[in-house]
């Protein structure tokens, strides 16, 4: 068996060992079948160019299933139905929703975080309901977690991603014709190793907007996918993130359109600091015959010292021809020339800088509840 | 689009330098092992150490394995299935009567000046006022270099690579394989062992090349790979301009060009490097056609050099081809100026990469990728702020133009910075031909070819404006022929 060490001994337990045990009714088949085809992510692939995987290894075995319990905290309105994976109508909710969206073979992670899995509840708005108090998701009892959202027809749902520690967070959502699917995630600065997987499929008429706020961690990978599946489908996701120190930040994000007359805009505002790493791939890929996509990626970075780095790669695959798609990237630093305007109104350097930064965060996150609700302030 | 079916008749249009042409040749059996480098070195008439290096590389090669990141799909290649060597044979002619008839009637084809095709035709003692010197690379040799003399006078070395081997080794010693290192990659390792032939230049100090100087490469025999290697070296404060032309005959198989380009510009120098490349393509089928594998890589060595390379793509059957630029020297600048055409079953993958390393180093990238038919268009591309660069700027601009549904145009920028003071500004673009703007041409009575013809001109006047204005004529043509049909 190639790869490194933690590598090894982690397939090798994972292809010996049962599953936790937790919530016996999952199909947990496909996920080692993964593992046994495929196998894990390998430190010089691709998609693991600037996140070192093996280090997550190591966190896996080190605290993969050991840590401490805590209350499972998640707050729901009574219009929306929120089970735990442990209980039966969990295995009825699953069972009567659609089909995975995850595709196990892009992503083995979620392969693993099946096996080892501790934690997981099912969120579902039924149909036509249009709850406007929102479901917040706090710390959640294990390392590996999996909250599967249905968002039914015509219902529209906010889910509240507060800041809590894990090994491996799967979202897993999919939203029926005409539902709403709002989504905000606060990320903590941590000392773990953590890596997380948001995968949405939206139907048609669809709307799934992504608010993300990052402060950096040890190490933290978020994989975002998501599939318009159905014609006129709309996705929105910003991402803001300010890091120091070591923190180490791979966002990797596509989108897919699959049908014709989808809109996606994705805006993303990062700032490096001290020996900070900060990635973003960025994919937008428009299959045949999704005609009449408009489809748009901006991402901006700011270096704040020279020891941080800043890596992008935002990508176009487009294979239909009626489509309006673009995207831009720029890596710099804070303008001079506001600085000064700052600085000759008697605005302190540090206070200056701040507000500077502040406000090129805020050029993501607009409005001011939002900004607030993923912790960058009013 | 509305006039798809009007636009879709335009594009059926013959590749015009299809023919091959039925020449008396030495051709090595096909097949690779260190037997036919050595073959081919001693062909050359090489030199021990060069025969080494060519050994050294393909023992490399041999431990290495073909890229398969790029966006293109193609069976495996035999590469013991390919001739490393074919040559047009006899000796050199003395006068135009001397010429094998069929290599005459090849120039005048291909639209080469009669002047010029004098010369290309190895002709001794030809007119030679035209202002562009030629080398000719046919397969495997270089038939003739044109303007020998002028340029001596000018002390301009402009001669194939392996006169060069022989006449200026010192030179060859220092630079070849310093900025494209043979074990680069598989293709630049395998041209490495292999190549046959190609061009070189050395421009002494403070001198300003006195014309430009031209390339023409055409692949004749079948079953044969072209493996040229061009080196190109601006002495510090000179100026060069330098043209690559390139055809082959079409045929059902596929043909493997392996070509590797080397430029060092030193402190104060500028190379200007411009390729107008209409390899055949392949039929609608996507039937033959050329793999076109180039590395081609510039060093700005010398602070205040420049580097600039403009390239018009229209043919092959699959390009895989990035002509990049490492800004070693402070404040030296960096160019990419591309042009992709792609129609029928035609693979591009192609882009640049810009490595920053000299403070105050400038890069700028302007690519058009046009993609039609059932084609596949990459635009790939490499932005590197290294730590040491600082106040380094960058500009990218590409944009794809569609044209039909089943094409695909992507785009994969990779953006690095390691520095606060760096600045990297890089967009994008995907769009198609505009019903509003075909409307409106036809309205005033321009047909659709031409209006598709006019719109997609446009989109590209960024790139043709860099190029020297014979090549800018001849490039707008190519292209506006390569739509013929493919349009809808």
């Amino acid at each position: 068996m190639a790869g490194s060490p933690a590598e090894v001994t982690l397939t090798q337990r994972l292809l010996k060992g049962g599953h936790s045990g937790y919530a016996p009714w999952l199909d947990r088949r496909p996920s080692r079948d993964v593992i046994e085809r495929i196998g894990l992510p390998a430190l010089r692939s691709e998609e693991w160019r600037h996140t070192n995987v093996r280090r997550w290894y190591e966190a896996v075995l080190a605290n993969g299933s050991s840590r401490a319990e805590e209350a499972a905290a998640i707050a729901a309105p009574a219009a929306i139905e929120v089970v735990d994976f442990a209980s039966p109508r969990a295995a009825e909710l699953a069972a009567a929703g659609p089909a995975s969206v995850i595709d196990l073979a892009s992503q083995p992670l979620a392969a693993v975080n099946a096996l080892l899995l501790r934690a997981g509840a099912v969120v579902r708005a039924p149909s036509g309901i249009r709850s406007t108090e929102p479901v917040r998701i706090g710390a959640l009892n294990g390392a590996f977690q999996h909250v599967l959202v249905h968002v039914e027809a015509g219902a529209s749902l906010t889910l509240i991603e507060e800041p809590s520690a894990f090994t491996h967070r799967v979202i897993e959502a999919t939203v029926a014709e005409a539902g709403h699917f709002c989504h905000w995630r606060r990320q903590a600065r941590s000392a773990e190793r953590e890596c997380s997987l948001v995968a949405v499929r939206l139907q048609a008429g669809a709307n799934y907007a992504l608010a993300q706020t990052s402060r950096g961690a040890d190490l933290r990978r978020n994989d975002i996918r998501i599939t318009l599946a159905g014609s006129g489908a709309e996705a929105t996701v910003v991402g803001a993130w300010r890091l120091h120190g070591h923190d180490h930040l791979d966002n990797q994000v596509a989108i897919s359109h699959a049908e014709a007359g989808g809109f996606s805009r994705q805006t993303y505002r990062g700032i490096a600091a001290d020996s900070a790493r900060a990635v973003l791939y960025g994919r937008i890929h428009i299959a045949a015959g999704a005609n009449q996509t408009d489809a748009a990626l901006s991402t901006k970075n700011l270096l704040a010292s020279d020891a941080a780095q800043v890596f992008a790669k935002p990508e176009l695959e487009i294979h239909a021809s009626d489509v309006q798609c673009r995207h831009g990237a720029t890596v710099g630093t804070l303008d001079d020339a506001a600085m000064h305007y700052m600085r000759s109104r008697g605005i302190g350097e540090e206070a200056a800088r701040e507000l500077l930064l502040a406000g090129f965060l805020r050029e993501a996150i607009a409005d001011a509840e939002g900004a607030e609700l993923v912790g960058l302030g009013a | 689009m509305a006039e798809s079916a009007e636009i879709n008749a335009l594009v059926e249009r013959e590749y015009a330098a299809g023919f091959v042409t039925d020449i008396a040749a030495e051709t090595l059996p096909p097949g690779l092992d260190e037997g036919v480098v050595r073959a081919i070195s001693a062909k050359k008439g090489e030199p021990e150490w060069m025969t080494e290096w060519r050994l050294d590389a393909y023992r490399r090669w041999r431990k290495m394995r073909p890229p398969r990141w790029a966006h293109v799909r193609f069976p495996d290649i035999d590469y013991q299935a390919i001739s490393y060597y074919s040559a047009p044979t006899g000796d050199k002619p003395k006068s135009l009567d001397e010429v094998d008839p069929e290599l005459l009637r090849t120039y005048e084809k291909l639209g080469i000046p009669l002047h010029e095709r004098a010369k290309l035709a190895g002709v001794e003692g030809a007119d030679e006022s035209a202002p562009v010197a030629v080398d000719a690379v046919f397969d495997s040799v270089s038939i003739a270099t044109t303007f020998k003399e002028e340029l001596r006078d000018a002390g301009v070395v402009f001669c194939s690579i392996a006169e060069a081997i022989r006449e200026h080794p010192e030179l060859v010693r220092r630079y070849l394989g310093s900025v494209v290192p043979k074990p680069d990659n598989f293709y630049a390792a395998l041209n490495s062992a292999v190549f046959s032939d190609g061009s070189f230049v050395y421009i002494p100090k403070h001198t300003r090349c006195p014309m430009e100087l031209s390339t023409y490469f055409r692949i004749n025999a079948a079953n044969t790979g072209q493996f040229e290697r061009t080196l190109i070296i601006a002495d510090a404060g000179s100026y060069v301009s330098y043209l690559e032309g390139c055809t082959a005959p079409m045929r059902d198989d596929n043909q493997l060009h392996a070509a590797v380009v080397e430029l060092v510009a030193l402190e104060d120098a500028q190379i200007k490097y411009s390729t107008v490349q209409n390899w055949y393509p392949g039929d609608e089928q996507g039937r033959g056609g050329i793999y076109n594998f180039v590395t081609k890589r510039g060093a700005c060595l010398g602070a205040r050099s420049k580097i600039s390379w403009t390239q018009v793509e229209t043919g092959s059957a699959i390009t895989w081809k990035y002509p990049s630029v490492v800004l070693r020297g402070d404040e030296s600048v960096g160019e990419f100026h591309s042009v992709a055409l792609t129609r029928n079953r035609q693979q591009a993958d192609t882009g640049t990469k810009m490595i920053h390393i000299g403070r105050g180093t400038k890069s700028t990238i302007v690519s058009k990728g046009i993609s039609a038919g059932r084609s596949q268009n990459s635009y790939r591309g490499l932005v590197r702020m290294n730590h040491g660069a600082a106040g380094a700027r960058n500009h990218t601009q590409c944009d794809s133009l569609l044209i039909g549904d089943h094409c695909g145009a992507h785009t994969f920028p990779y953006i690095e910075s390691k520095l606060p003071s760096a600045t990297i500004e890089h967009e994008a673009t995907t769009s198609k031909v505009s019903d509003e703007q075909l409307f409106l041409c036809q309205q005033r009575g321009i047909d659709a070819e031409k209006a598709v013809a006019m719109i997609v001109n446009g989109f590209c006047k960024d790139v043709f404006r860099t190029l020297p204005m014979e090549f800018a004529v001849e490039a707008a043509q190519l292209l506006e022929v390569s739509l013929e049909g493919a349009v809808g």
